[in-house]
């Protein structure tokens, strides 16, 4: 089957700018380089620390920001070759839902306003808008009674319903997911990742689930994509991803995860790394994760590329056995 | 459990309440009733999701509470009552036997001194005997002792020139300056990433370890408390509703509403998609308007009619050093 979603070689480069008439001194690549693929009705989850960049790439795959090279391709065909009015069609395919559902909803508008909007923008469901708003609040979870209030007075659970509703209006194939739950409690939380798991079955939708809590993500994805410092470093299909991970640095970063079991926690042991997360204005020459690697040798001063063994794409010189 | 052998209990929480005095008239109890025991060199692990009142709790037991919430009950810290000491008092044994970590470590190190500066102050508040030479090799001594790489240097650093990790080491050295009896550390790893965060626990521990410093650490990670805590205290709508030792609570689970929280975690150690999550329904209600009964009725999926939704629920023993508050726990023997 070909994939629905296909990124190649993005990159996305930010100006630095300093001194008093703002000339540009540096860049930054926030995403250096990466390409993956997502077929329909299947998730992939884009993990990372901090400032690794998975944040740019959602933004990219709906055009919220323009790449500086590379493409994203839907269905075949590329984003940025697109005229204006192709680009909006496409948009209706591929919907974005934010972290923060209060900041991404209009104060001054009520739910059921918020949800027609998309649809008169694309002038969908013409007429019959308001029985097409009160299906979305069904598909979600939401009573009747919601539409007509504030983003104010939900709660935080209630909120995100309403973010997912809104990207569902426009009948999308994709989702991309930017860390949809990370601002949610954990009773909230499990609600509404079930939620995307009934939708995904039921619309056979994709999504791209972009988050930094690696439990939420192995619960959700198909495939899980690590990202550091702006790259890909290893890519695999999920439970393959936990249980052998090649990576030094995906190893690590599992093994610092805290198990809600005391047993188990117990007797795990803990990689710790040494020192933080490099600026992106100075990162290590040849692979990014070398300053705090506990396996670098003088071969990781040059950039590894992803390889794969079998179908578990890895970017490290020095692997794990798998 | 692992506690010290003389097992003296070091901070004695009983009938804490807090109750709010509003201008618009509309008072409420933002705790009520709640009792907790920390013994020297135990990690009392207090989880809870926003709004439970766990910060609250803190902030009673420093004493740091807004004028305008009264307090009642008794909070006994090395058997000294901290409930109606002087501020003169309770300033002494603040940053000196009861120091804090604060989660944001950005807001609270001032930007303006340098790092060393703010160490070397925490503590000359307490004992102004040591010379400035004294202050900054203890401060490099204790940037050290957290992990700072070149702490001979970095104690000249600004907390703008830190990173995220950083700081938050600078916080614990800070509180740990005086060798506090009790370090309350309220959600110190909750900004931070996974590997940072593993590194701050590292910290945390190996300085418990050599202290002998009792710990409670509050979070709303589940997974925090099982890798780190001897007992464990869950907190729902400002009450303590389980509390026990951590293996009691997370294999002998009492409370529904602990039960429904562990369920709801995605495992990091469980298979892709291998079941849904379990979803407690509803929300947690704000502090301002807990329902009748037990404040966790109209969510539970076993509550009782007639019972749940009308009276309180007083504490039931559900094993030994294990309590919950709950009508459906039956009583076991204390042994």
């Amino acid at each position: 089957m070909s994939p629905i979603l296909e990124v190649r070689d993005l990159v996305k480069e930010y100006p630095v700018r300093a001194g008093l008439l703002r000339r540009q001194t540096n860049t930054v690549k926030a995403v250096n380089g990466i390409s993956l693929s997502l077929e329909r009705g299947k998730t992939l989850g884009l993990v990372g620390e901090t400032g690794c960049g998975k944040s740019t790439v959602g933004r990219c795959l709906v055009n919220l920001v323009a790449p500086t090279s590379g493409s994203v391709l839907l269905d075949g065909e590329d984003l940025s070759k697109m005229t204006s009015k192709e680009l909006r069609a496409a948009r209706r395919r591929i919907q974005l839902v934010f972290q923060d559902p209060y900041a991404s909803l209009d104060p001054r508008q009520s739910i059921g306003s918020i949800l027609v909007e998309p649809l008169r923008l694309h002038k969908l469901a013409q007429g019959q808008e308001n029985q097409r708003v009160s299906e979305l609040a069904d598909l979600v979870g939401l009573s009747q009674s919601v539409l007509e209030q504030y983003p104010h007075e939900l709660s935080g659970g209630q909120r995100q319903r309403v973010g997912i509703a809104r990207a569902l209006a426009l009948e999308p194939e994709i989702i991309v997911l930017d860390e949809p739950v990370s601002a949610l409690d954990v009773s909230v939380q499990a609600g509404v990742l079930n939620l995307l798991d009934e939708l995904q079955e039921q619309l056979n939708l994709a999504y791209v689930f972009i988050a930094h809590d690696l439990s939420v993500v192995r619960h959700i994805s198909h495939e899980v994509a690590v990202m550091y410092m702006g790259r890909i470093i290893e890519q695999v299909s999920t439970d393959k991803l936990y249980e052998t991970p090649l990576h030094p640095y995906t190893k690590a970063l599992i093994s610092a995860v805290p198990v809600p079991d005391p047993r188990i926690e117990r007797t795990r042991q803990r990689i710790l790394l040494e020192g933080d997360l490099p600026s992106p204005l100075n990162l290590p020459v040849g692979c990014s994760f070398r300053s705090r690697c506990w396996k670098s040798t003088e071969l990781c001063a040059t950039v590894p590329s992803l390889i794969a063994y079998d179908d578990h794409g890895v970017a490290c010189h020095h692997p794990e056995k798998p | 459990m692992t506690h010290d052998s003389t097992n003296e209990i070091l901070l004695e929480v009983k009938d804490l309440s807090v109750f709010f005095r509003m201008r618009d008239g509309e008072d409420f109890y933002a705790i009520r009733n709640l009792s907790l025991n920390i013994a020297r060199g135990e990690s009392l692990g207090v989880v809870g999701e926003s709004g439970s009142g766990k910060s609250l709790t803190s902030a009673a037991i420093m004493g740091l509470l807004p004028a305008n919430a009264d307090v009642s009950g008794s909070i006994r810290f090395l058997g000294e009552e901290l409930i109606g000491a002087k501020e003169s008092e309770l300033r002494k044994l603040r940053g000196k036997r009861l120091a804090v970590i604060a989660q944001d470590a950005l807001t609270a190190l001032n930007p303006v001194q340098t790092v060393g500066k703010q160490i070397a102050e925490a503590i000359s508040v307490h004992d102004n005997s040591l010379t400035r030479a004294e202050l900054r090799s203890r401060a490099v001594e204790l940037l050290d002792l957290v992990g700072i790489s070149q702490p001979e240097t970095r104690v000249d650093s600004y907390p703008h020139e830190f990173s995220g990790g950083m700081r938050q080491r600078a916080l614990i050295a800070m509180s740990v300056a005086n060798e506090p009896d009790l370090i309350i550390a309220d959600e110190p790893t909750t900004a931070l990433d996974v590997t940072v965060q593993a590194q701050i626990l590292d910290v945390l521990k190996r300085i418990q370890d050599r202290t002998s410093s009792s710990l409670m650490l509050i979070t709303h990670d589940l997974g925090v408390i099982a890798g780190f805590a001897n007992r464990v205290a869950v907190m729902y709508s400002g009450d303590v509703i389980e509390e026990g030792g951590v293996d009691s609570v997370f294999y002998e689970t009492a409370h529904p509403y602990t039960r429904g929280l562990l369920g709801s975690l995605p495992r990091l150690d469980a298979r892709n998609r291998s079941e849904p999550l379990y979803r407690i329904p509803g929300f947690q209600p704000s502090l301002a308007q807990r329902p009748e009964g037990c404040s966790f009725h109209p969510r539970c999926s076993i509550a009782v009619a007639g019972r749940c939704d009308t009276d309180i629920p007083i504490v039931h023993r559900a094993g030994p050093e294990h309590v919950a508050r709950c009508h459906l726990v039956e009583d076991q023997e204390a042994n």
